[in-house]
């Protein structure tokens, strides 16, 4: 029942060119996109300079950038209760309102702990703090019991690849992430940047057109080139 | 910029509220009249498809059974006067049963152009109806299955066609019931049928509100969009990189090498990942290449923001010989904004008097050297102290005036010409900033001129004329603007500058 094809549109490059120059976008909202992405991936210094080049004034306190960096570090170089500590001096209810995060920072404490082969410090601490949690929320538990397998192998051996995530550095950045995202949100400032999506929705979008035309693509978005052979050789058989 | 849509014109007025502010509505409004027509909303029963046994009132809104309605043969619908564009993403109207009639046999949905108007919509093929008698949902056959609760007089029932997953609900008085159907294409039509005595439907086609908050159904479709674009993975976390790249070009040079080092050593940030990003590196060895030119860059621009162009233009002749000689409009826009400074720090010709003491004025004379091509001005001077009395600023920019008629007075170009008269015509008002030209006294001129110096000097040192970053925005958005004008559903919910620029 479906449509039969129509043939592909072919945009030459010069048509193409004409569209893309007369596209401008206001320097202000592009700036502020920059801010954005800067206050929330934690680069004070920067955020900071760009105020003072672009004249752009940051909507919160540059300052408080420092304290959520500190708390991500803790979190990435495995600190994770001097991480809590320092959230809960930030704002206690960030941790209060959110049982999942601490219990996954409680599980990355567990994880630190076995990392470091005191095994009987994290029995007794997975006994005392985190199972009576778990029991609450089942699903919580697997991760539990998923996280003490890992006092089943010898840590001088290579672990099997499913737990052994556990110990990668990406399953800090994961939580020092989660983490980064409720104190945002906690400051009511939006949690997630935009500007990485320009490029998401790029090749999304790059990709739907594909079935329709053939048209210039941004072959490399580093440097803005723009493919000058739109293809039509292919096309212009039919 | 400029690709907002008016606020309002009679055009977007008729449209539904939930897509007055889309990029349907704004591919409507840049479409020529002449070929409008395939991308227009139905706005009223089809008058052409209307029988014997169906009467159309209220501006063809109403329609009135008037057929015997014993048998289904007896049966007839209409469609609405003109199919759904598939621009529009989702689309959605309402009809209120005025009169059940008889048996409220009225079945409420779409079909498509060729189906025959003597079934009820569900009973063919490439037809889709909710059928108020017994509340199911029929088709392509006469045997329907249950799907909500029946429908009878004063209720409202909506139709809502997702056009990009293909997905039809209804509602009910405004609450939303579930996914009818799934695979709804073709080119459909909002259709009503009705088959016993007296039943009379009125629909809205956008024009009043609607009963169901479809706006919000809207916003909802747009963040799943989102979502499922924003987990596509990217080829590569190049957005660092395009964040540089950005600083580098508008000649933010601080910002550029806090970044990087932020990025790079982040002391206060992130252990150094154990291996760093290739093309951040080359792009950091290109930062400490470019540093001296983008700081002269950066100068210049300084040197436009805050009004001293003299200043800029030293600095571009000094370092980029080329680009004024070869620029000439940008030149001219130069000259221009040195004229409407002065006029700034003049406060206007109102201190014309205080002039006449000062003797003849020496309109020809070159001695102070204000064509700032050879002038003696001073580059690294902010002119936040002018040791000149108004009356003598005054002076100079009239003899900047007159300069700048003997220089393009004859000018031919439109452009040139309607900037020169503007700008000279400050002139004419004792308070220029509250004068019908008082634009050319906003400080935003200065911002462009800086921004459009910075371009064409990058362009004289083969760079790019904009950064990276608004390359890949506007291949985004051409791109979207080509699926929508290709029929594309989804292209409707997705707003660059709504969506990641407000």
């Amino acid at each position: 029942m479906t449509a039969p094809t129509p043939p592909k549109t072919v945009i030459s490059f010069e048509d193409w060119q004409q569209r893309l120059n007369s596209l401008s976008f206001g320097k202000s909202e592009l700036n502020q996109l920059i801010m954005d992405y800067l206050i929330i991936e934690g680069y004070k210094d920067a955020a900071e300079k760009f105020s003072e080049e672009c004249g752009l004034q940051p909507d919160v306190d540059l300052n408080f950038i420092e304290e959520r960096m500190k708390i991500r570090f803790a979190v990435q170089t495995g600190n994770i209760e001097e991480a809590i500590e320092r959230v809960n001096d930030l704002n206690p209810q960030i941790l209060d309102t959110n049982p999942q995060l601490y219990f996954h920072l409680q599980q990355q404490r567990l994880i630190e702990l076995i990392r470091e082969g005191k095994v009987e410090e994290a029995l007794l601490f997975a006994q005392e703090e985190m199972a009576p949690r778990g029991e609450e929320v089942p699903e919580l538990l697997d991760e539990l019991e998923k996280t003490m397998t890992l006092l089943a192998f010898d840590p001088a051996l290579n672990f099997p690849s499913p737990v052994s995530e556990l110990l990668d550095y990406g399953q800090r950045q994961k939580i020092a992430s989660e983490l980064n995202a409720a104190i945002l949100s906690a400051e009511s400032y939006q949690s997630e940047p935009k500007l990485p999506s320009i490029i998401k929705l790029l090749t999304w979008a790059q990709t739907q057109l594909d079935a329709r035309a053939s048209y210039p693509h941004l072959t490399n978005i580093l440097t803005g080139e723009i493919d000058h052979s739109s293809s039509p050789s292919d096309e212009a058989a039919s | 910029m400029g690709s907002h849509p008016p606020s309002s014109s009679p055009l977007l007025d008729s449209l539904p509220a939930y897509l007055r502010q889309t990029p349907y509505a704004r591919l409507l409004l840049r479409t020529p009249e002449a070929k409008r027509a395939p991308l227009l909303l139905p706005t009223e029963w089809s008058k052409k498809e209307s029988t014997d046994t169906i009467a159309l009132t209220v501006n063809n809104l109403q329609a009135n059974y008037t057929g015997q309605g014993i048998r289904d043969s007896d049966a007839v619908s209409i469609r609405s006067n003109r199919p759904i564009p598939t621009q529009c993403g989702v689309y959605y109207y309402e009809v209120t049963i005025v009169n059940k009639g008889y048996d409220g046999f009225i079945g409420i949905g779409f079909s498509h152009g060729s189906v025959s108007t003597a079934r009820l919509p569900g009973w063919e093929a490439n037809s889709w109806g909710y059928h108020g008698d017994d509340g199911n949902c029929f088709s392509g056959s006469g045997s329907g299955r249950p799907y909500g609760p029946t429908f009878t007089s004063d209720d409202t029932i909506g139709c809502c066609i997702n056009l990009f997953n293909h997905k039809v609900f209804f509602t009910k008085n405004g609450v939303r019931l579930y996914t009818a159907f799934h695979g709804v294409k073709g080119t459909l039509y909002p259709t009503v049928g009705m088959r016993t005595r007296d039943e009379k439907v009125l629909a809205n086609f956008g024009a009043r509100p609607f009963k169901f908050d479809i706006e919000q159904y809207f916003l909802d479709e747009k963040q799943r969009l989102w979502a499922s674009i924003k987990s596509i993975p990217p080829p590569l976390d190049i957005t660092n990189d395009l964040v540089l790249s950005y600083f580098i070009h508008h000649g933010y040079r601080h910002t550029a090498r806090a970044f990087a080092q932020n990025v790079l050593g982040a002391p206060s940030h992130q252990p150094a990942p154990a291996t760093t990003p290739a093309p951040l590196t080359r792009i950091l060895v290109d930062l400490n290449e470019q540093d001296a030119e983008i700081k002269v860059r950066q100068r210049i621009a300084q040197l436009v923001l805050v009004g001293n162009i003299d200043g800029a233009i030293y600095l571009t002749q000094k370092h980029y010989p080329n680009v004024l000689a070869n620029n000439e409009k940008v030149y001219f826009q130069l000259r221009c904004q040195k004229f409407i400074e002065l006029i700034k720090r003049a406060g206007g010709p109102a201190g014309v008097d205080m002039l006449e003491d000062e003797g003849e004025l020496d309109l020809d004379s070159e001695s102070n050297g204000t064509n700032g091509l050879n002038g003696q001005s001073h580059p690294d001077g902010m002119d936040l102290a002018d040791p000149r009395t108004p009356a003598q600023v005054l002076k100079e920019a009239l003899r900047c005036g007159r300069r700048l008629q003997l220089d393009y007075g004859h000018d031919t170009r439109r452009q040139i010409h309607q900037t020169l008269v503007g700008v000279l015509s400050l002139l004419a008002y004792a308070d220029p900033a509250h004068s019908p030209v008082a634009t050319y006294l906003n400080e935003s001129r200065r911002g462009q001129l800086a921004h459009t110096l910075n371009e064409e000097i990058l362009v004289s040192q083969n760079k790019p004329r904009v950064p990276p970053l608004e390359v890949a925005i506007a291949q985004s958005q051409t791109v979207l603007d080509e699926l929508l004008a290709q029929g594309s559903a989804p292209a409707n919910l997705i707003q660059i500058e709504r969506d990641l620029l407000a």
